[in-house]
């Protein structure tokens, strides 16, 4: 499967993800905090690895979007 | 994969080169201090911030997020397609991450509108003070990335195709794609938390 192919099906995936989380907002759902913060935290991470292509670069560069988007995830339990 | 691109083991060489990954991180501990901010100052008004959380438009919201995604979905294309040597393609793919990129400019512009014309200004309450610094700053970033693909752009188009171009592009790409990290922290931040 080609590299343009990969990121085609990740964008389709990335875009029926906010629309979930857009109605997990809209919802009264008592855990929608913890959805919505896991879809975000699957977003980062994805457009890092397959649209920035870290997933062709070292490790550390992974480790950094994922220390981001963890970082940004315990500061929202504030 | 089957387009011809190599793994780089070493840490020296991220896409976009190196010194545009210190930018990067740079910029997003700068948003991320401001977010801790954001979120100290909420569980101290609770109550206010959400009810001032209800005068945003959630729609906007995730129709912006959505313009930022596929525009981070087309530069990418334009990228790999530029790395093949197919520059009629990665042109067409970067135009197309750009007018997603003004679309979400003239998106935001609209919102803005509306919140100054209801009175919902910077200095209204700590709420809109963070939401206007946060997207404000965002926006800026975006206008930048804005002009930078256009720049690189007409810079491909004119030119003959080079491995310099292969170069700027990615690191405009790298640029590009952090303001599309930046906002998705933004997002639920100031729009879906509730």
């Amino acid at each position: 499967m080609t590299e343009q192919r990969i990121n085609t099906i990740v964008w389709v995936f990335l875009v029926f993800i906010i629309a979930i989380s857009y109605f997990l907002a809209e919802s009264r759902f008592s855990f929608a905090k913890f959805f919505i913060l896991g879809i975000s935290f699957v977003k980062f991470n994805f457009v890092g690895y397959f649209f920035m292509g870290t997933r062709h670069s070292h490790v550390i560069w992974r480790l950094l979007i994922l220390v981001f988007i963890s970082i940004f995830t315990a500061l929202s339990f504030i | 994969m089957d387009d011809g691109r190599e793994d780089s083991d070493s840490v020296f060489y991220p896409p976009g080169g190196i010194l545009l990954w210190i930018i990067l991180t740079l910029e997003i501990t700068t948003f991320l201090i401001g977010t801790v901010f954001f979120f100290v100052e909420r569980s101290k008004e609770l109550a206010l911030f959400h009810e001032m959380q209800s005068k945003l438009d959630l729609r906007i919201g995730t129709i912006n997020t959505i313009l930022l995604i596929t525009s981070g979905y087309l530069i990418a294309a334009a990228v790999s397609e530029l790395r093949l040597e197919q520059k009629k393609s990665s042109l067409k793919y970067l135009s197309g991450s750009i007018l997603f990129g003004v679309f979400f400019l003239l998106l935001k512009g609209i919102e803005y509108s509306a919140k100054i014309d209801a009175g919902l200004h910077f200095s209204l309450n700590t709420f809109f003070t963070f939401y206007w610094l946060l997207t404000g700053f965002h926006f800026v970033h975006v206008l930048l990335g804005v002009l930078i693909l256009s720049y690189l752009f007409f810079k491909i188009k004119s030119d003959p195709i080079s491995a310099g171009h292969f170069q700027s592009l990615e690191s405009g790409a790298t640029f590009w794609h952090m303001c599309d990290l930046i906002w998705i922290f933004l997002f639920p931040s100031l729009y879906l938390l509730r």
